[in-house]
């Protein structure tokens, strides 16, 4: 089985996939090309930087084609499997690389950009984007999470707001007193609420810290490994909050920055460009570091989009071009920062972009140091697994059905059988 | 039976009638109502209950031409052009049929019959996916044509517009052919003419099945500028969340006024054929 | 429904007959719609069920025969539920909805005012593209949502309805049911209608009462149009597929999981088509079955 899969792996890359640094389309075209971008989500995400580079390069320009984010895998895999060309660059969400990878749907980058993108990328990011040492993507953004919590609230209910320090971050558990704490005294709607609480992108840092697995494990990262006994008792934990009542159930989860803002929450995990959405609503608020379990090690979530390039596109050697720009230099990372304030994977930017959040506010000190800490040390990243997206797809409705009451052990042990079957499928 | 009681049973029937068509239109008022107020306005009169639930404060048309102006017109310009393809293919291809099968005669037209009504009636979603793979390798993927497929064959309008020709005399057609007419020309100058009911319902029914296909246009159509309307409106909602509920019911609204107004326009065809096919005993 | 032989023969002497090739080319479009529509990629679905396309390479296959069969009655964690869902979300719609549809057409051929205007309005939902229905109503369930508001009016408690794994399905049962009512209606009408006014006045004339005319007399000769109403019905809710894509996703804990939907998410998601062609198969086998007998139905009738 393994052997298998190794030798059809080794060949669908050899073959699918031509040694761009001899075969890259569109080298020594000279004519205005126009680029197809298919992108994600937001239209700002990548339209300041898009603005930018079309502005100084009129003979690249470039058009992004925004997908939502539930509909882009399936988007990209019907547009890939007809070996589509009528787009040079993709999206790419960092867990699903192998996958893609491994099916001949990115273009190995690393002859033509690795030495490059060494020098001013998060080394974390690129490890985010290589599979079978082959760089499939650029990434672009990284990210990580912090607690934001209301001082006003806390300071009515009589509570010290935790620690920004990564030191002497709080524990969940001492976090979760707090809020019943707070809820109760000020009667408040809810104690804590989680912004991607139903992802296995927030959820795999608070398992892990309690000493659970990563999730897919073994030589070809597809044994599956989520009923073990810490992964049983965090989910059991983060459950038992919504049945509690104290983080809000039946509530959409892109909602929960609106309770946050309301005032119905003391704290609320989140993604650290959500401070400058906080500061534009201008409220008041304090940042803490993202909290561990009691007694383990702590994680933080990390990694966001990158862009890859279509292996059937025309203008390879221009959309390269793009991305060496937006990758490589300052301009071009502080563009692609403008609008989207993710922590950026261009080095040269990073802090530069954290601290212009720390300073539009008068209480973030220690936010800037926070980040770099967070995203070059207790960074855990998603599996590696050519199985990543099965694994998630299973993860996402099981956690759906915990939040909604389900018992997380028998839930837990249902989809660790789940995900054996379909991943055996796989060869 | 008296006249008071006669009377008073009519009182009742009628008053069933509407409290039926009531409930059913309930979901639908609240839609039309809703698309045609402000966005703070519906999210706050969900709860608890009051006249304001359904019945806005403020009327406005703002939400229905905020959505035009986005890539959600170009989807309902494509479900409309998709939509007419289907109609008017569709229908001459069941006319052809059901003509030659009813006026003609010739070997096999009963087995073929029976190949059509069987083979259309399996629904097209049960093919969809291996299909859709076959129309990915010929290049139809965002297409037109490719998006029409779905709702091409409809054993039911093969059906009904076969039982009505089989229904009328032939002599009709044997005057015209014995005085040199073609048979295209007896179908087009006779058999047409005095169709008119099982047409339109036919193409109601084809008009209706294609304007809802879902799966079909999710599976073969990946660029938003050849999006349909019911696909552009589920991701109208998991895009936003559940934020932009005006947008929400004014798409809903705007896809369902285009069939729901043909049906109360033609709806008696679609019945009265129906009762003549033959179909219910 | 088919020519008697005289008939032909009469028309053979006036010259008009044995037309084969004309009757063929007619129908050659149609022909050519159903072998594209249906046959090829049904065939294709079968042939593709015996193999199984490499994740990494899915135009590399190797013949496995009934593997992917076998599979998915013994190992599948999600088939046999998703059948299983299907097959009670089908017996349930279609006995709700038949019911319905049956009082509804028994009230509709009274005397009345405006009721063929009443009756145009509950047919109205069947005109509603599946996908609005499934958002409109999907936002009327909410936990917030106006449902649960008038519920709160009535004195019951709000109800989880789509998050909750005994209720989801229940809730979509009740969407269906709304937008098909009024359809299958037409059709009891029509039925109702066919029945002969003496058949009904030799009944009243024996005195019986209205329900027990109903038993005896109107529903043995509605039985017809009652079986079609049924067998159609069941093709059409068999391949459900837009509220599961749009609402549940299957869930909560795979209450939902539509065979359609499992064959999708198979498909597209897990990118296993070779399992999702397997899943195909049955469901054309089983669709096939179905439509035989209503195409019988159909033919006895005429």
């Amino acid at each position: 089985m393994l052997k298998r899969l190794v030798t059809a792996t080794v060949m669908t890359v050899a073959t699918a996939v031509p040694a761009l640094a001899q075969q890259i389309t569109g080298a020594g075209d000279t004519g205005p090309v126009t680029l197809h971008y298919v992108s994600c989500c937001k239209a700002t995400y990548f339209g300041p930087a898009i603005e930018a580079w079309s502005a100084a390069h009129p003979d690249i320009k470039i058009e992004q084609e925004v997908i939502p984010f539930a509909q882009l895998n399936d988007v990209i895999e019907a547009r890939m499997r007809s070996k589509d060309d009528s787009f040079d660059m993709l999206i790419v969400d960092p867990p699903r690389t192998a996958s893609q990878a491994a099916r001949g749907f990115l273009t190995d980058l690393g002859p033509i950009l690795g030495a490059d993108l060494e020098k001013t990328t998060n080394p974390e990011s690129l490890k985010a984007v290589t599979y079978g040492d082959k760089l499939y993507a650029v990434p672009v953004f990284n990210s990580t999470q912090i607690l934001i919590y209301n001082p006003e609230l806390l300071e009515k209910a009589g509570v010290a707001p935790p620690s920004i320090d990564p030191d002497k971050r709080i524990t969940w558990q001492a976090l979760t007193a707090e809020a019943k704490e707070i809820k109760e005294k000020l009667s408040l709607d809810y104690g804590i609420a989680f912004s991607q609480g139903h992802t296995f992108y927030q959820l795999q840092p608070i398992v892990m810290s309690a000493g659970g697995s990563i999730g897919l494990e073994g030589p070809n990262m597809l044994t599956p490994n989520v009923n073990g006994a810490a992964w049983k008792t965090a989910m059991a934990w983060y459950g038992g909050l919504y049945a509690d009542g104290l983080a809000p159930r039946g509530v959409p989860f892109t909602q929960m920055d609106s309770i946050f803002l309301a005032g119905q929450t003391p704290f609320l995990a989140t993604t650290s460009d959500r401070v400058r959405e906080l500061q534009k609503q201008g409220k008041t608020f304090g940042v803490a570091a993202f909290p561990m379990w009691e007694g383990g090690t702590p994680y933080t979530p990390c990694d966001s989009f990158a862009i890859g390039v279509n292996p059937y596109s025309k203008h390879q050697a221009q959309a390269v071009e793009f991305l060496k720009w937006l990758a490589t230099t300052e301009e071009g990372g502080l563009a692609a920062a403008a609008e989207s304030p993710n922590v950026p994977a261009n080095l040269l930017v990073m802090n530069k972009v954290s601290q212009a959040m720390q300073s539009a506010s008068p209480n973030l000190d220690g936010l800037t140091e926070l980040i770099e800490h967070e995203v070059s040390t207790t960074c855990v990243h998603r599996p590696a697994s050519v199985g990543y997206i099965q694994f998630e797809t299973e993860f996402l409705q099981a956690n759906m059905d915990i939040i909604n009451g389900t018992d997380a052990a028998a839930r837990l042990d249902q989809a660790q059988s789940q995900l054996q079957t379909t991943l055996s499928r796989i060869r | 039976m008296t006249r008071f009681a006669r009377l008073s049973r009519q009182i009742v029937f009628t008053l069933l009638g509407f409290l039926a068509a009531l409930a059913f239109m309930l979901p639908v008022i609240w839609m039309f109502t809703s698309s045609l107020r402000p966005n703070a306005e519906i999210f706050a009169h969900f709860h608890p209950l009051s006249w304001h639930s359904i019945w806005p404060r403020e009327w406005t048309l703002a939400n229905i031409s905020g959505l035009m102006g986005t890539g959600f017109g170009r989807s309902l310009l494509n479900s409309l052009i998709v939509t007419a393809i289907t109609t008017v293919v569709g229908i001459s291809m069941a006319l052809l049929a059901g003509f030659a099968l009813s006026v003609l005669t010739f070997p096999g037209q009963n087995l073929l019959f029976g190949f059509f009504v069987i083979g259309f009636s399996v629904p097209f979603d049960a093919v969809a996916v291996p299909l859709s793979a076959t129309v990915r390798d010929l290049g139809l993927t965002n297409s037109y044509f490719g998006l029409s497929l779905a709702g091409l064959g409809n054993g039911f309008a093969i059906y009904l517009l076969r039982q009505f020709f089989a229904g009328i005399p032939k002599s009709l057609a044997e005057a015209a052919r014995l005085d040199g007419a073609s048979w295209l020309r007896v179908l087009w100058s006779v058999y047409l003419p005095i169709s008119k009911g099982p047409v339109i319902a036919a193409g109601l029914t084809l008009f209706v099945f294609q304007w809802q296909a879902y799966l079909w246009p999710l599976l073969i159509s990946t660029r938003p500028d050849m999006q349909v309307g019911p696909v552009a409106l589920a991701s109208l909602v998991s895009l936003a969340g559940t934020v932009d509920f005006s947008q929400m019911f004014a798409g809903a609204l705007v896809l369902s006024i285009v069939p729901a107004g043909l049906m109360l326009w033609l709806q008696r065809y679609f019945v009265n054929s129906v009762a003549r096919s033959g179909m219910t005993g | 429904m088919t020519d008697t032989p005289p008939a032909a023969r009469r028309r053979a002497r006036l010259g008009l007959g044995n037309d084969w090739a004309m009757g063929w080319l007619l129908c050659a479009p149609a022909i050519l719609a159903l072998l594209v529509l249906r046959v090829v990629p049904a065939l294709i679905a079968l042939v593709d069920s015996f193999r199984q396309a490499s994740f990494f390479n899915p135009d590399e296959k190797i013949w496995v025969w009934f593997d992917n069969y076998v599979f998915l009655f013994t190992q599948s964690p999600t088939f046999l539920q998703s059948m299983k869902v299907t097959v009670t979300f089908v017996i349930v719609t279609v006995a709700v909805q038949t019911v319905a549809a049956l009082l509804l057409a028994l009230l509709f051929v009274q005397r009345g005012w405006a009721m063929s205007f009443w009756r145009t309005l509950v047919f109205i939902p069947i005109t509603i593209p599946v996908a609005v229905s499934a958002v409109v109503w999907g936002t009327a369930m909410r936990g917030d949502g106006i449902l649960n508001a008038a519920l709160e009016r009535l004195g019951i408690a709000a109800q989880p309805f789509l998050a909750s794994p005994d209720q989801a399905l229940w809730s979509v049962v009740l969407t269906a049911s709304w937008i098909g009512v009024g359809y299958w209606m037409v059709f009891l009408i029509a039925g109702l209608k066919d029945i002969p006014e003496d058949v009904k006045e030799a009944a009243a004339m024996d005195g019986a009462g209205a329900l027990r005319t109903f038993f005896s007399i109107t529903l043995p000769l509605l039985r017809r149009p009652l079986a079609f109403v049924v067998v159609a019905n069941t093709v059409a809710n068999f391949l459900q597929f837009v509220p599961a894509a749009i609402l549940t996703q299957g869930g909560p804990n795979y209450t939902t999981r539509f065979l359609m939907y499992e064959i999708y998410t198979q498909a597209y998601l897990q990118g296993d088509v070779s399992l999702a062609n397997a899943q195909i198969v049955l469901v054309l086998i089983v669709m096939l079955a179905i439509v035989a007998l209503q195409f019988r139905l159909l033919r006895s009738n005429t």
